[in-house]
């Protein structure tokens, strides 16, 4: 292999990283989710809601603070270095965000046993329509990027990849190894036979969705804060990819992590291998945009259609209503 | 309850009487005020009007409009409520404007961009950016090491296709060795795919970023990596690219605005086709609707050159297009036999669908 | 603490009671989110609730509402027949786009015709259309196993990647044009407002037309019943003399039809040409799903909340233009009423019984 091929192909890597990262964050926190049983299809609403808000984070601790509203007169005017820990501040408050959204369909799915895709999409529409709303004031004439601000970085990468890699085998950790990890496979398998085991099924999928909208919040968090700046509808579908990501990768942590970057690639490919074919009408490329969802749907097929494979690993209560025998 | 109601009828008798006399302006934006381009130009252009006429007039925008039949809502409830000029400020609003205006005679309707002027009470209006992109042209060849360009392009419509023969045309007559490349990306605002598609161009190679889309994000790109110099465009982007911003080509629609809605108040108003450059009417008078904003990290003597190239444009001594053009495939345009001095308007700068000699790809015809 | 009891079924009375409180959440959020985000809260209000006779024409506003009411309820009622069944089509966007592809196909196939005997057909195209796209989830949920949900919205986004591939390369129009788009259709085959000035045409009494005959068929016909019963088990499917296989395909081409429709209609009478995906879709599909939840999947519920809805949205456009409100507002109602109207669903199915709580429980009984 020439160096110039490596240099590319690092490259490529590098661009497919920017992709995955947020894919695969998203992606493991709804796994957990989809463990428990639940299936929350509001994934792409949290992602937005948590880039909203680590965006809003980053940039108050960024730029200008003014709390003129809370005490008159207070305007700190300097522009602040962006430290390590002003960074974690930002990805705690998408988190957190995320979070509180995926508390509201914890609240009508487990508490008010309210139809989890029903309810899931109307996630997805209140989180874009409630970003839309709050994030038009971020898109302003006292805008200034987030983007200059050199981030922590650790080996030339983002905390948040770092995270996010960790965060796999950490997941098949706790899922496969720890008591905790039982408990949640066991009420995602068998909700009643767990339920009559004691173990409190809502509330415990209640945590387990908490989780999976701190996860999608961190995957919003990671767009807007590395990649590009905070716009209305930025994270473009990712969601909805993150869970065609866990089918593909059947409920493994491991499978996740190749599917979110073999999208990555994918991606990165799109805009770089078209100068391979300089014959092509310009109008095919607009096709090529379509290459990562007939992927999904490729695999998708591939995936179910092998005997068992779905079967085996998907939980068995998924997206079931539980109700408790009283 | 019925306190409310009063109170609320109160209002709205007042508030009715207090409005009667003012002229209201509505405007439809595509975007969001925010988007710190395109939109938020035009919305640069009703603050202007407000400032110029003050108590006489009242301005309304709805923004985040969908082109298409959508339009047709926001547009009727804007002549519903009584505005007495209405700005739509996309290409897409052209059927909604002209079906929405036979409804409304008395209502007068401004649509940018568009050629569709189908009753008495629609004018249309738009830029000559390609203007800018002369000029861009000139500092790209000049300030280029590695002769690769990369450009990112939004749509294959006429105005993106002027804008990148312009371009090129410049570039070829100050540097023959550089090339531009053209990344077609199918959108006009998305980050995102403009940060990638920059950050592609960049991994080619490429060492200047053009782009003719409407986000900061290939100019944030470009300030990453030194060495690599990015244009603005819609609007003054500097502050993304403090080491990297070459110039903007600003939209500015200050002026024709200002014109229209003193037409409107003093009563003459009529129907037009406005096209404006960097003066209005392409002989060095007035102020046009197109800007060059902010020129830096640049050497002085280009600043000298670029801003007297800008000059000649503006006064009309040199067109954009001067002939000879020639086709992608060498040949002649039409419009350069005889003793064509430039590109005409129409038919074929209106309907641009084809590259001049130099450019590599293929559009759709 | 309180539980939760089974009732043993489902009536009239109950379902309405709880449509009624879920009603009433939703007013009350709603005034609150109209105190927050306008600076004239009461003339807001007011207006949002009297827009049709506050502009200048009646017929207008009115106008504007059953437009939007049409296409939402006839989208929401085909997809409602395959939520009933655990079918999940939330692909209705593509299909809408696929028919909206295959009516402008029709037209070019049959030469461009002016005369408006071509109509029919051109609605027929959009139908078959909007069937054949929805039928692929359909057969790879049943021959391949596949997950109809995900594949149903991944064909959202490349059923308007093709659309747009369409209007820039092969069915390119005007090279004036600002935007990608075809050459409009003939004016004279293009449904006529049937009350001039206003949105009102003869597409939209095709739609409604629609809606009805697929209502009557759920309603009161075998047909429907099946259907219907597909929901509580399969073995009640099957029992029904419905093989799980044939409710798919039936649920997917039912709503698929009806998608199909309404993007012939959208675009013969709306627009009249295609153009790139981002101008042309409205998220019609996308928001129906929403209004077969609010109507409790039920055809009358669907109009009701394709109507309420559809004033709402009709409403905030309006105090946008008058008092500059933003109009994600509508949104705003909108997911409120989603979620109030699926957490009061509980309230048909179970009765709320008040206990002690268990900790209070367990020092009782030591």
């Amino acid at each position: 292999m020439s160096p110039d091929t490596l240099a590319f192909l690092l490259k490529l890597l590098t661009a497919a990283v920017l992709l995955a990262t947020p894919l695969l964050l998203a992606a493991l926190g709804e796994l957990v989710v989809e463990k428990s049983g639940v299936l929350n299809l509001g994934v792409e609403g949290m992602m937005l809601i948590g880039a909203l808000f680590g965006y809003i984070a980053a940039y108050n601790m960024q730029s200008i603070t003014c709390l003129e509203e809370l005490i008159p007169g207070f305007c700190q005017k300097e522009e602040r270095i962006f430290t390590f820990a002003d960074y974690l501040v930002a990805l705690l408050a998408a988190a957190a965000a995320g979070a509180m959204l995926a508390a509201v369909f914890g609240f009508l799915t487990q508490g008010l046993r309210a139809n989890h895709v029903a309810v899931g999409l109307g996630l997805s529409i209140l989180g874009a329509g409630l970003s839309n709303s709050l994030g038009s004031n971020f898109l302003g004439v006292n805008y200034t990027s987030v983007q200059v601000a050199d981030h922590p970085q650790i080996l030339g990468q983002d905390l948040l990849v770092w995270l996010s890699l960790i965060a796999v085998p950490a997941i098949w950790y706790v899922l496969q190894r720890t008591r905790t990890g039982l408990v949640i496979r066991a009420v995602g398998e068998n909700h009643d036979s767990a339920y009559a085991l004691g173990y409190n099924v809502p509330k415990i999928r209640f945590y387990c969705i908490l989780f999976g909208g701190a996860m999608a919040g961190l995957a919003g968090a990671f767009i807007v804060l590395v990649h590009v700046d905070w716009k209305e509808g930025v994270t473009v579908g990712k969601g909805w990819l993150a869970l065609a990501l866990i089918l593909f990768g059947t409920w493994k942590p491991l499978r996740v992590l190749c599917g979110a970057y073999i999208f990555g690639l994918l991606w990165a490919s799109e805009l770089r291998f078209d100068n391979l074919f300089p014959d092509w009408q310009l109008e095919w490329k607009t096709l090529l945009t379509t290459a990562p969802y007939v992927f999904t749907i490729l695999v998708l097929v591939i995936i179910s259609r092998s005997p068992g494979t779905i079967r085996q690993s998907a939980p068995a209560s998924l997206g079931k209503l539980f109700n408790p025998p009283s | 309850m019925k306190k409310l109601l009063l109170a609320t009828a109160a209002t709205l008798l007042l508030g009715g009487a207090a409005h009667a006399d003012k002229t209201k302006v509505g405007f439809i934006y595509v975007g969001p005020v925010g988007d710190l381009g395109w939109t938020y130009r035009h919305d640069i252009g009703r603050l202007a009007i407000e400032k110029e006429f003050g108590d006489k007039v009242e301005t309304t925008f709805i923004e985040n409009v969908p082109e298409g039949a959508e339009a047709v809502k926001q547009i009727t409830q804007l002549a519903e409520t009584g505005h007495d000029l209405i700005f739509t400020t996309s290409f897409g609003f052209m059927d909604a404007t002209n079906e929405v205006a036979k409804q409304y005679p008395d209502v007068k309707f401004e649509h940018a961009t568009g050629f569709k002027r189908e009753s008495d009470n629609v004018s249309t209006f738009s830029a000559r950016f390609y203007e800018g992109r002369v000029v861009q042209g000139l500092l790209a060849a000049k300030m280029t090491k590695t002769n690769k360009i990369g450009y990112i392009a939004s749509f294959p419509i006429p105005e993106v296709v002027r804008g990148i023969n312009a371009f090129q045309m410049e570039l070829a007559k100050h540097n023959p060795d550089a090339k531009v490349d053209v990344k077609w990306v199918f959108t006009w605002f998305d980050p995102a795919k403009e940060a990638e598609a920059a950050q592609a161009f960049i991994d080619a190679g490429a060492d200047i970023i053009v782009q003719h889309t409407d986000s900061p994000a290939a100019m944030t790109i470009a300030e990453k990596h030194p060495g690599v110099y990015a244009f603005g465009q819609a609007s003054n982007m500097s502050r993304f690219g403090e080491t990297s911003h070459l110039v903007s080509i600003v939209d500015n629609w200050d002026s024709y605005y200002i014109d229209r809605v003193a037409a409107v108040l003093d009563g003459t108003w009529a129907q037009t086709d406005t096209w404006w450059g960097l003066s209005k009417d392409g002989a060095g008078n007035g102020v046009g609707m197109v800007e060059l904003a902010s020129y830096g990290n640049l050497p002085e003597d280009l600043v000298a050159e670029a801003k007297a190239l800008q000059e000649s444009l503006r006064s009309g001594e040199r067109h954009s297009f001067p002939c000879p053009v020639y086709k992608q495939d060498d040949t002649l345009a039409e419009d350069c036999a005889g003793d064509g001095k430039h590109l005409t308007d129409f038919p074929t700068l209106v309907s641009m669908d084809w590259y001049v000699k130099g450019i590599e790809g293929s559009l759709p015809k | 603490m309180f539980t939760l009891e089974p009732r043993p079924d489902i009536t009239l009375w109950t379902s309405l009671r709880s449509s009624a409180i879920a009603l009433a959440i939703t007013a009350c959020i709603s005034l609150l989110v109209l105190l927050v985000m306008s600076d004239r809260p009461a003339d807001a209000i007011w207006q949002m609730l009297t827009f049709p006779w506050q502009g200048r024409r009646i017929e207008v506003q009115f106008g504007l509402v059953f437009q939007q009411t049409a296409y939402l309820s006839v989208i929401a009622i085909g997809l409602a027949v395959g939520f009933k069944a655990n079918v999940w089509n939330i692909g209705a966007e593509g299909q809408f786009a696929l028919g909206s592809i295959a009516a402008y196909a029709g037209y070019l196939a049959l030469g461009s015709p002016d005369g408006l005997w071509a109509l029919p057909f051109i609605l027929l195209a959009g139908v078959i259309g909007g069937c054949l796209w929805a039928l692929i989830p359909a057969a790879l949920r049943i021959t391949c196993n596949t997950n109809e949900l995900l594949t149903s919205l991944m064909m959202v986004y490349i059923g308007s990647h093709i659309l747009t591939y369409l209007c820039i390369g092969p069915w390119k129009g005007d090279p004036k044009a600002g935007q990608a788009e075809t050459y409009p259709m003939a004016d004279s085959i293009r449904p006529e407002a049937f009350i001039s000035g206003t949105e009102l045409h003869s597409g939209l009494l095709i739609l409604f037309a629609a809606f009805t005959l697929l209502a009557i068929i759920l309603l009161f016909t075998l047909l429907g019943y099946r259907l219907r019963v597909a929901q509580h088990t399969p073995r009640a499917e099957r029992f029904a003399g419905f093989s799980p296989d044939n409710t798919v395909w039936l649920s997917f081409l039912i709503s698929g039809a009806m998608a199909g429709l309404a993007g012939a209609v959208y675009l013969t009478a709306e627009t009249g040409k295609l153009i790139q995906a981002e101008n042309y879709l409205e998220n019609f599909g996308f928001a129906a799903i929403v209004i077969a939840f609010l109507g409790r999947l039920h055809p009358i519920g669907i109009l009701l909340a394709a109507f309420m809805i559809s004033y709402v949205n009709v409403g905030a456009s309006y105090i946008q233009a008058s008092l500059g409100v933003d109009d994600s507002v509508a949104d705003l109602i909108e997911v409120t009423a989603l979620f109030a109207f699926l957490s009061t669903a509980m309230l048909d199915q179970y009765r709320i019984k008040l206990t002690s709580s268990p900790a209070v429980k367990k020092q009782a009984t030591s």
